[in-house]
């Protein structure tokens, strides 16, 4: 009995004794025993397994549904980042477009100009004023004449700061443009009221006028350069008491779509 | 009785290791309850618990299990158990004196590396002795999983610590 409680002794045996379940399993003799375990042992396990395993997929839903989050964050944020990298290609490639158009009348009527954003616009009074971000450092002066790609009137620079300047649109009634119809070859000078209906005065009362033919300016004031968009005629008025007929003309400028502006430099 | 509540725990660790702990794989290596209950009883005997006898014929018990549901040849885990278990009851026995926490610890990390080169030690045994053919061995993934399986035993121990010490003391009221 002695010798049982000899650790070393004890140690051997079970080493002996596992040996010996090695050599009975390689001789297909533990078969019984190991079928039975393996009964017993998966009546247990199987419902653990499977309660595990329902456990097991709701942390792991947990998970996933971490995952998501991360992942719709990050989905968010990169279709954030596309959106604002298409606005920019958008942008570009509208700046592209009326710089094609404005090379164009660089290279016609050699006019020289610079491109502006309109940064903000006066519309709580009503006056037509824009601000674009061109100034002084870009060289631009007081009296140059604003213009859009399509090379419709906006009206001319009235203040100027280092980095924006201040442009008064033909809506101001403090504008006064030299026009002509382009039909009826009627020459007369055009003034703002606020609304997109412009007056044009000083035309001589012999003129046979066309209603909806296109208004430009002359050049005639030496302000602006003859040929420019202004609108298309929509009245005219011949009173026998005036020497001179007034009409009215529907200007093409919307000064809230107003995106890019060139401002000429030279013309 | 107290073989009874033994053998329980026994059976309830097994069922744990093969239907729970599949479900919680960390880089595809599972700590193993049964070695570090093995390895926690030989730190907590101290006249109560298992003694020798005992502690080898848990291992043993825990090892054969284990073969069973393996998918290494059959008497690995077993011989591996017995060894290691040995091996670490030797060394608390000798060098180590105090049976706490940090001990434990000590024991499981040592008993986890022995128990990784051992069972490899066997494997190559077994292949020199052509009764399982080589298939190549890769000695950077047996160190990494080595490694992991040490970490996670600790772990286990973490865990295990307070309800395995209340089990000691619980079947320490009943007679042998």
């Amino acid at each position: 009995m002695r010798l049982f409680k000899n650790k070393f002794f004890i140690f051997l045996l079970f080493l002996i004794f596992s040996f010996l379940i090695i050599f009975l399993n390689s001789r297909k003799l533990l078969g019984f025993s190991n079928n039975f375990l393996n009964v017993f042992v998966s009546s247990v396990s199987k419902p653990v397994w499977l309660v595990s395993g329902r456990f097991s997929s709701l942390f792991s839903f947990i998970v996933d549904l971490k995952n998501i989050r991360s992942e719709d964050f990050n989905l968010k944020d990169k279709n954030q980042r596309l959106l604002a990298e298409n606005i920019y290609l958008k942008d570009l490639l509208k700046e592209k477009e009326i710089l094609d158009k404005a090379r164009e009348f660089h290279i016609k009527d050699n006019f020289d100009w610079q491109i502006g954003r309109v940064i903000g616009m006066d519309i709580q009074n009503w006056s037509g004023y824009v601000i674009v971000d061109i100034g002084s450092d870009d060289g631009i002066k007081i009296g140059m004449p604003v213009i859009t790609q399509n090379k419709l009137l906006v009206g001319k620079v009235i203040e100027v700061e280092k980095k924006f300047s201040k442009i008064s649109t033909l809506l101001n009634p403090s504008i006064k443009v030299a026009t002509k119809t382009q039909d009826s070859q009627a020459f007369g000078m055009l003034t703002g009221d606020y609304t997109k209906s412009l007056l044009m005065d000083f035309i001589d009362k012999d003129k046979v006028l066309l209603l909806g033919e296109p208004v430009m300016t002359s050049g005639k004031d030496g302000f602006f350069p003859a040929g420019l968009v202004i609108g298309e005629l929509k009245n005219f008025e011949i009173k026998p008491e005036n020497l001179f007929q007034t009409a009215i003309i529907r200007s093409e400028l919307n000064i809230y779509d107003l995106d890019r502006v060139l401002v000429l430099t030279k013309f | 009785m107290k073989f009874f509540f033994f053998s329980l725990l026994l059976f309830f660790l097994f069922i744990l290791q093969i239907s729970v702990l599949p479900f919680l794989l960390i880089f595809g290596v599972l700590p193993n309850l049964l070695l570090v209950a093995s390895i926690f009883f030989i730190f907590y005997p101290l006249g109560r618990g298992l003694d020798y006898r005992e502690l080898m014929a848990f291992s043993f018990a825990s090892g054969f299990l284990i073969d069973t549901y393996s998918g290494m040849p059959f008497g690995v885990v077993m011989l591996s158990f017995i060894l290691t278990v040995a091996l670490v009851h030797f060394l608390a026995y000798n060098f180590l004196e105090k049976a706490n926490f940090f001990m434990v610890c000590i024991g499981v990390l040592i008993g986890s590396i022995a128990y990784s080169i051992i069972s490899f030690g066997i494997l190559r045994l077994y292949i020199a002795f052509n009764l399982i053919s080589d298939l190549g061995f890769d000695y950077s993934v047996f160190f990494k999983v080595m490694l992991i399986f040490s970490v996670l035993n600790i772990g286990a121990v973490m865990v295990m610590h307070i309800p395995f010490k209340k089990f000691v003391i619980f079947t320490d009221k009943f007679k042998r």
